[in-house]
C-alpha cells in the first residue's frame, strides 16, 4: 500500500472513527479480525518492520561473553571418595560403634579366622563398593 | 478483564545457521558451555536489541544495555527454561522485565499503562507538519513519534505483534500477561497510532 499524506490534514478535536472503540483488533500474524478500517494502519505498520535494517553484531557477543561470570570449575574426581574415607576413618576412630565396627572389619579380612559366612558380609560390600565406584567414574 | 489462558506453540523450527535452540540450551546446562551461549547469543541479539530500541524509543545505547543484561540474565536464569515456549519467546520475556525494571528505577512514578512523559509526547499530539516533499523518511518519522507516545505496555505489544511477527499467545507469554489485555492494548495502541497518524491514511477515490 502507497502511504500518502493527504491534504488537508485533520485537526484536533476531529470526531474519531466509529471503529475505534476497542471491540475490535488486529494483529501481525493473527491476520485481520475486522474489515477495512484498521488495514492501513496495519499495513503501515508492516512496511515499517518490513523496513527495519538488521543489528549487526557489532563486538555484542564479545561484551555479553566478557561479562558472564566465571565458568564453573568442576570439583576433582578424586575429592569424594578420599572425603569418604576421611570421614569413615574419623568416625571409626572416635566413636565406640565405630571403633567396633573397624574391629569386626579386620576380623572379618583376617585371613586366619576365614569362613564361607564371611563371604555372605564380605560379598554385598565389594559389590556395593564396586557399583559406587563405577557411578563416580562415569560421572 | 478475565484472565484467558495462554499457550504457546513451543515448536521451534530447525534454524538454518545450527544446531537448534533447545540443543544449545542442554549444552550450555550439561557443561556450562560457553560456545553454545555465544551461538545463542549471536542468534537472537538482533530481534533483543531491536525489542529494546523500539521499547526504548530510539535510545540504543540504553538498550543495548538492556540488551546485555538480558542475555547476562538469560545465562544464569536458564535451568529454569522448560521449553514450555520458544527460546526467543522466553528471552524477550526476560528482555521486557529488564526494560520494566529499569523504567521503573528511572521514573517511578510512571504507571505502565500511561502515555510516555518526556517531551516527545507533547511534539505531536495533533497532525504533523506538512511539506510538499513527503517520503517515506517522512512516514517513518512520524511513526517513531507516534510510537513513542503509546504507554510502554502498547509499545511492547506492537513490537511483539508487529515487528517480531508474534502470535497474540506468544506476545501475551513474553509480556506475561493475559491474552484479553494483549488485545486491549493492541487495540488502544491502534487508536492512538491512528489518530496521530491520520493525514498517512491513504485516500479513497
Amino acid at each position: 500500500m502507497n502511504h500518502e499524506r493527504k491534504q488537508p490534514p485533520p485537526r484536533r478535536g476531529q470526531p474519531e472513527d466509529d471503529t475505534m472503540d476497542g471491540s475490535m483488533f488486529l494483529s501481525g500474524r493473527d491476520g485481520p479480525l475486522s474489515p477495512g478500517d484498521d488495514a492501513w494502519i496495519e499495513s503501515l505498520l508492516r512496511e515499517d518492520a518490513a523496513r527495519q535494517p538488521h543489528i549487526a553484531d557489532d563486538g555484542f557477543v564479545v561484551r555479553v561473553l566478557m561479562n558472564m561470570p566465571a565458568p564453573r570449575k568442576p570439583a576433582p574426581r578424586w575429592i569424594v571418595p578420599a572425603a569418604t574415607a576421611a570421614g569413615c576413618a574419623i568416625a571409626a576412630l572416635l566413636t565406640p560403634a565405630g571403633a567396633w565396627f573397624a574391629g569386626t572389619l579386620v576380623q572379618l579380612l583376617d585371613i586366619r579366622n576365614f569362613s564361607a559366612n564371611h563371604l555372605s558380609v564380605l560379598v554385598p560390600l565389594a559389590v556395593f563398593y564396586g557399583c559406587s565406584f563405577s557411578a563416580l567414574r562415569d560421572r | 478483564m478475565a484472565s484467558e489462558p495462554v499457550r504457546v506453540q513451543a515448536v521451534e523450527p530447525m534454524p538454518a545457521d545450527g544446531p537448534p535452540d533447545t540443543a544449545l540450551v542442554a549444552r550450555v546446562l550439561a557443561g556450562d558451555d560457553r560456545h553454545a551461549f555465544a551461538a545463542l547469543v549471536r542468534r537472537h541479539q538482533g530481534s533483543v536489541r531491536a525489542l529494546l530500541r523500539r521499547l526504548c524509543k530510539g535510545d540504543d545505547a540504553f538498550a543495548d544495555d538492556l540488551a546485555q543484561e538480558t542475555f547476562l540474565q538469560a545465562h544464569r536464569k536458564l535451568d529454569q527454561f522448560r521449553g514450555d515456549a520458544k527460546f526467543s519467546t522466553w528471552i524477550y520475556r526476560i528482555a521486557y522485565n529488564s526494560f520494566l525494571m529499569a523504567i521503573r528505577s528511572r521514573h517511578p512514578e510512571e504507571s505502565l499503562d500511561e502515555n510516555s512523559v518526556d517531551g516527545e509526547s507533547e511534539h505531536h499530539d495533533g497532525a504533523p507538519d506538512l511539506h510538499p516533499e513527503e517520503t517515506a523518511a517522512d512516514l517513518q518519522m512520524d511513526l517513531q513519534r507516534a510510537m513513542a507516545i503509546l504507554s510502554p505496555a502498547e509499545r511492547a505489544v506492537i513490537a511483539q505483534c508487529y515487528y517480531l511477527d508474534r502470535s497474540h499467545e506468544e506476545a501475551a507469554y513474553a509480556l506475561d500477561c493475559p491474552l484479553g489485555t494483549v488485545k486491549s492494548h493492541i487495540s488502544r495502541a491502534k487508536q492512538k497510532l491512528k489518530a496521530h497518524l491520520q493525514v498517512w491514511e491513504p485516500r479513497t477515490s
